[in-house]
């Protein structure tokens, strides 16, 4: 019954991929569980060296890759879902593309689906990294998703190793409260603030509901928090990021402290949210005991997941691609953009499907207004794009110097057309509105289907 | 209180006055703080995550006599959301909790098993003019309206207050509570001006003519919100 079962399921992703009905990176997976429930268990059980799971609300493509490179260096076999199908039916999937000799699993795990599938997959690390507000529609609060995971967290046995971002006040709190906890956080830095932004979400002490205090902000409400009501605080993190140098677009270099330790780091994609998902992927390969060398070698050889900080070119321009779905990551996006001195060619493209989430108020939210005197051309796309243009319109935008260019189709075209005045091209696009954009790109040859990355 | 987008609605009814000649000033008040009424001339409460309601809940409790005076002297009101909910009598919850109004609307609420989650698209009616109203909806609560509120609308696609009766919102002299998002007012225009006409007629005395702005943008975007309204894969 089981060799049934996982032929029938290998055949739809094959059939798939030759349809080009997608890369079939889930259908496979979603197929095995429908016919044998239980395979998902049996499969993740075949793996020696036991599963790392990463969740969070963004940052999980990108660390699971930079865990995944840093393993590769170190010659072990492993397998990964890293296309990003991260519900059950795509860990399913990758599960099922697993070879003989692959000893260790590496899965990005949606934050809604995290509870339901730690039974099944029963992994030895899981990372918790960030929980922002997104998708209101699809998740609900995002306290609901907190009272979730803490109920997760605490029916976890003491063999997992939990290792929490120690910045996030929900998260530090909800980690101190599991024995086996390892945190990572960032040192005061040149690049925090002293301010909460107006997308702060989670403000409030985990423990009392008292307004937390906060020394530091790096990221939405990540930073140094307190407590003065009851006391709760930042847990002391096991690694910190320190020495911080943000370098423009092209990537930063920071130290990891440890007790017995301090290695250097160079992350060659952009922002402080990358130093973030660097020093995760550290804590999570100490915690598999790879070697640092072998991380830093990771790291160098790292090519952007696709859309976050992916480089593609198109009509003798350079563009990159920096995914954005929720006020959090937008706004880390763009304040990475004013790292640079350069004048930007933005483009924004809005979609609404389910996977970017239905309800599109979120970018009311976001700080757009902070780039505004960077911006050389505002080009403006995707389903919802006169969404968009009212946005900057109520932010006094004017409407002359706005692109609106709905369809992927026409915004391909007007990059095409102004190319030649084109000098930094950055593209902020929801989940599916990549998902088109690289679709399309890949029809002209630009670039590579993503379900070939490797 | 301010999870959805709403400052996206202070921003619409600041720069529809601002272009047409007027200067605003907004002033959050926040939890503990008094709120004298005398001196505004519209009052807008978004929507909250159920934690932070309550909170706000039984310190709009301390407002209630103000707010009630605000609204007979015919301050304008919106509130979205947890807003529609606390300007009623009150809301239960799944507990059987019982959260407090502030009674600025005649209706009741309580919660629901399941959320109430979509896009929204109302025939809206007010002052005798009528309009398609486009945004989002996403609550728990079931809210039912007593004989003295109107409904903002009735419902073309999506649940509204209750999902039984097509009824959306509420408006009573110069208060409206609603459940949309979107956030409601930029793709909204009309919605926008009558609030607008209704608070500087409160502050002059007079019924002002206000100029029509271009509306464009916001129609477009208002018809395809329209044509996606439920057809989201």
């Amino acid at each position: 019954m089981r060799h049934i079962a996982l032929f029938i399921a290998k055949a739809a992703g094959t059939i798939s991929r030759i349809l080009r009905r997608g890369g079939g990176t889930s259908l496979p997976g979603m197929i095995l569980m429908k016919i044998r429930p239980t395979m998902l268990r049996e499969m993740a059980q075949d793996l020696e060296d036991g599963i790392i799971v990463i969740s969070a609300t963004n940052g999980k493509t990108t660390t699971a890759r930079m865990v995944a490179n840093a393993i590769q260096e170190s010659e072990t076999s492993y397998v990964a879902n890293t296309s990003g199908a991260n519900l059950a039916s795509g860990i399913a999937t990758a599960l099922l593309a697993k070879k003989p000799e692959d000893r260790l699993g590496i899965f990005e795990v949606d934050e809604a689906v995290l509870p339901a599938l730690i039974p099944e997959l029963q992994p030895s690390v899981i990372v918790l990294m960030n929980l922002f507000r997104d998708q209101l529609d699809r998740y609900g609060e995002l306290e609901s998703t907190i009272q979730k995971w803490k109920d997760m967290i605490q029916s976890l046995p003491e063999t997992t190793k939990l290792i929490v971002n120690a910045d996030d006040p929900a998260l530090g709190f909800l980690g101190s409260q599991h024995s086996n906890v390892e945190f990572f956080g960032i040192e005061q830095s040149q690049y925090g603030r002293v301010t909460l932004p107006h997308a702060a979400d989670s403000t409030h002490c985990q423990k009392c509901d008292s307004a937390l205090q906060f020394q530091q902000t790096t990221i939405g409400h990540l930073g140094h928090w307190s407590c003065q009501n009851c006391g709760e605080q930042r847990p002391k993190p096991t690694f910190t990021g320190t020495n911080i140098n943000l370098n423009e677009l092209n990537g930063s270099e920071f130290t990891v402290l440890s007790e017995s330790n301090s290695i250097d780091l160079k992350v060659p994609l952009a922002g402080l949210h990358n130093v973030y998902n660097a020093l995760a992927a550290f804590s999570i390969c100490s915690a598999k005991g790879i070697k640092s060398s072998n991380i830093q070698k990771g790291l160098s050889t790292l090519s952007a997941a696709f859309g976050r900080n992916e480089i593609i070119h198109y009509a003798g321009t350079e563009m990159m691609l920096l995914l954005a779905k929720n006020p959090a990551g937008a706004n880390q996006n763009l304040q990475t953009l004013l790292l640079t001195e350069e004048k930007i060619d933005l483009v924004i493209s809005l979609n609404d499907r389910t996977a970017d989430g239905k309800d599109i108020s979120w970018i009311w939210d976001v700080d757009y207004e902070m780039v505004f005197d960077r911006i050389a051309t505002l080009t403006i796309s995707g389903d919802r794009a006169y969404d968009l243009a009212l946005r900057f319109y109520y932010s006094d935008f004017p409407t002359s110097s706005m692109n609106i260019v709905p369809s992927v189709e026409g915004l391909l075209n007007h990059l095409k057309d102004s190319c030649e005045s084109l000098q930094r091209v950055v593209i902020l696009p929801t989940y599916t509105a990549m998902l088109d954009l690289r679709s399309q790109l890949n029809k002209v040859g630009a670039t590579h289907s993503f379900w070939e990355e490797q | 209180m301010n999870i959805y987008g709403d400052r996206g609605n202070i921003a619409v009814l600041q720069k529809r006055l601002e272009r047409r000649g007027y200067s605003s000033s907004v002033t959050p008040i926040g939890a503990g703080e008094d709120f004298n009424p005398s001196i505004f001339d519209l009052c807008y409460l978004g929507g909250g995550q159920d934690r932070d309601q309550m909170i706000v809940a039984y310190d709009l409790q301390k407002k209630s006599a103000a707010l009630r005076s605000g609204a007979e002297d015919g301050m304008v009101f919106l509130w979205v959301c947890g807003g529609i909910q606390l300007a009623g009598e009150g809301y239960t919850d799944s507990d059987g909790r019982r959260i407090p109004g502030v009674g600025i609307l005649d209706l009741d609420t309580s919660a629901g098993n399941r959320r109430l989650i979509g896009d929204l698209v109302l025939n809206a009616e007010l002052d005798g003019e009528t309009s398609t109203l486009v945004g989002y909806e996403n609550h728990a609560g079931r809210t039912f309206l007593g004989p003295d509120a109107t409904p903002l609308g009735s419902v073309l696609k999506g649940y509204g207050n209750n999902g039984a009766d097509q009824t959306e919102g509420a408006v009573q002299e110069r208060v409206i509570g609603t459940y949309m998002h979107g956030p409601i007012l930029p793709k909204n225009p009309w919605l926008a001006d009558k609030l607008l006409t209704w608070a500087i007629e409160h502050n002059t005395g007079e019924i002002p003519a206000l100029s029509s702005l271009d509306n464009s943008l916001e129609n477009l975007a208002q018809q395809v919100a329209i044509s996606r309204a439920g057809m989201k894969r």
